[in-house]
């Protein structure tokens, strides 16, 4: 049977977000670092990759990310199959840009009337470009790999993020599995009905997901009422304050975020 | 339309963060949520985060899925609305890897108020001038709304990554009208799929939409409002 490419869409991502919870609990070096000290270093890492200009340079500190998801028990099959899509869309984009770049031409080609020229310094751009968004995607990949969403909470927490928004996003987090699953279900249903599908953009795929996502906002909307009388019960208060769990910085925190920030800062300053 | 992280210039980068954090505080000062929607708000985030994984065909295997933006906004209100799409391009970028830490900002001002502020504006404003019951008018009025919500931020995308070095993407002249062609066809889309839903809900569940701050401005709930307050006043 042809999988409806929601449906696909719908059972990889939730996919995605078990293994994630799986992986945080794992003792790897990125999982026994503070989320605090990960998410300064991460950031740092992310910033450096901006002002770094030569493609050898970006090359090697695209190696860091890898040896961390390593040490970190992340598969590796499963951390390049996350981290490539998006570069992978990006370079798409900008191949043009390899004919558009003057400079010295190592192809020429003419199709028709036009004379398509691919020049080093093209090819050195393109390179540029995509290397950094594959460093930038990999290094934000590892942040939630290997943090988990519960921490993750607890580090927004921290931040001084307002409650109401921390309890806001528990919420969407928790139900994000109840919505995907109810959404799947109906998918299925029409799938089993076989339902046909047209390659082309037609007023009838519209219509027909316009109606379902009505079904699903006042299944929704329903749900909500009967969880806000449970959370009740269970004494749900407003901007009720949850204490931030995060356990203190140590050493080898400070340690390793030092060492990474000085090691990229000394790359973007070459 | 998510920009990932290394695609901007950090000057670019900082002032969407400035930006995006102004438009935060005045959103979370403005939205006043009951106990009761709290929940609400975050199961209706959920679900707009679901049916943003639902796909529609454009040609072959091209496929485009909702940005949500206009949707939210109509239904919860700009600010709410801003509060909701945040919390889901935080997640996208966390959970997905689609969008980024330093362009959360960015993003948050593309897809989050751009997107999400011109809708309520744009059906707000023909609300007032065209004053549409239920019909013709009031789904053209939505669909407007929500293409604009679609094609706006698309632009302004268009113009950041056009002004940025870092990208190669051209200049302003390509890709503004690159990113504008592109998304006035899932625009089109996302306008007709926005005026089924809410022509259903409509139908189905009017009450819902009656809280709503934007879509309970429409003349059936102002005429509705108006009689439950004579019979009050009988009363």
């Amino acid at each position: 049977m042809k999988v409806f490419p929601s449906l696909k869409d719908i059972i990889e991502n939730t996919e995605t977000l078990i293994y994630i919870e799986d992986l945080s609990d794992k003792k790897g070096l990125m999982q026994t670092i503070n989320p605090i000290a990960k998410l300064i270093t991460i950031t740092a890492m992310i910033i450096s990759a901006l002002f770094i200009t030569k493609l050898s340079y970006l090359l090697t500190i695209c190696i860091i990310p890898t040896i961390f998801a390593v040490a970190s028990y992340i598969s590796l099959k499963q951390f390049f199959t996350r981290t490539t899509l998006i570069p992978i869309i990006m370079a798409l984009i900008s191949i043009p840009t390899l004919f558009l770049t003057t400079g010295t031409p190592i192809w020429i080609t003419t199709i028709g009337n036009i004379n398509l020229t691919i020049t080093i310094e093209g090819i050195t751009k393109f390179l540029i470009f995509t290397t950094r968004i594959w460093f930038c995607v990999a290094t934000l990949s590892l942040l939630i790999l290997s943090t988990g969403f519960d921490k993750t909470l607890k580090l927004l927490a921290t931040l001084r993020i307002p409650t109401l928004i921390i309890q806001l996003f528990s919420l969407t987090y928790r139900y994000l599995f109840v919505s995907i699953h109810e959404t799947q279900s109906i998918l299925i249903a029409k799938e089993a009905r076989t339902y046909i599908h047209k390659k082309t953009l037609n007023l009838q795929a519209l219509k027909d997901l316009g109606y379902l996502l009505s079904s699903l906002f006042i299944r929704t909307y329903e749900r909500s009422e009967r969880v806000y009388l449970a959370m009740k019960a269970r004494g749900f208060e407003i901007n009720k304050n949850n204490k931030p769990q995060i356990p203190k910085l140590h050493i080898k925190d400070i340690v390793f975020t030092t060492s990474i920030i000085t090691i990229f800062a000394y790359i973007a300053l070459l | 339309m998510h920009i990932p992280d290394g695609l901007l210039s950090p000057t670019i980068t900082i002032a969407a963060f400035i930006i995006t954090i102004i438009f935060w505080i005045i959103s979370f000062k403005k939205i006043k949520l009951t106990e009761q929607q709290v929940p609400m708000m975050g199961l209706l985030t959920a679900l707009f985060f679901a049916a943003m994984m639902m796909n529609f065909p454009i040609i072959g295997p091209t496929t485009a899925h909702l940005l949500g933006g206009a949707v939210i906004g109509l239904i919860l209100g700009p600010f709410a609305g801003l509060i909701s799409m945040s919390i889901i391009l935080v997640l996208q970028a966390l959970l997905f890897g689609d969008g980024g830490l330093l362009a959360l900002g960015v993003n948050v001002l593309n897809i989050g108020i751009i997107g999400v502020f011109i809708p309520c504006i744009t059906f707000t404003a023909l609300n007032k001038l065209f004053k549409p019951k239920i019909g013709t008018r009031l789904y053209a009025t939505i669909f407007i709304s929500t293409f604009l919500g679609c094609l706006t931020p698309a632009i302004a995308a268009g113009i950041e990554i056009g002004l940025s070095p870092l990208s190669p993407w051209y200049g302003l002249s390509i890709a503004v009208p690159a990113m504008a062609i592109n998304h006035s066809i899932i625009g089109t889309a996302e306008g007709i799929v926005t005026v089924i839903l809410i022509a259903t809900l409509l139908k189905l569940r009017p009450d819902v939409l009656e809280k709503s701050q934007i879509l309970g401005k429409i003349t059936l709930f102002k005429h509705k409002t108006k009689n439950e307050e004579t019979l009050n006043d009988r009363e």
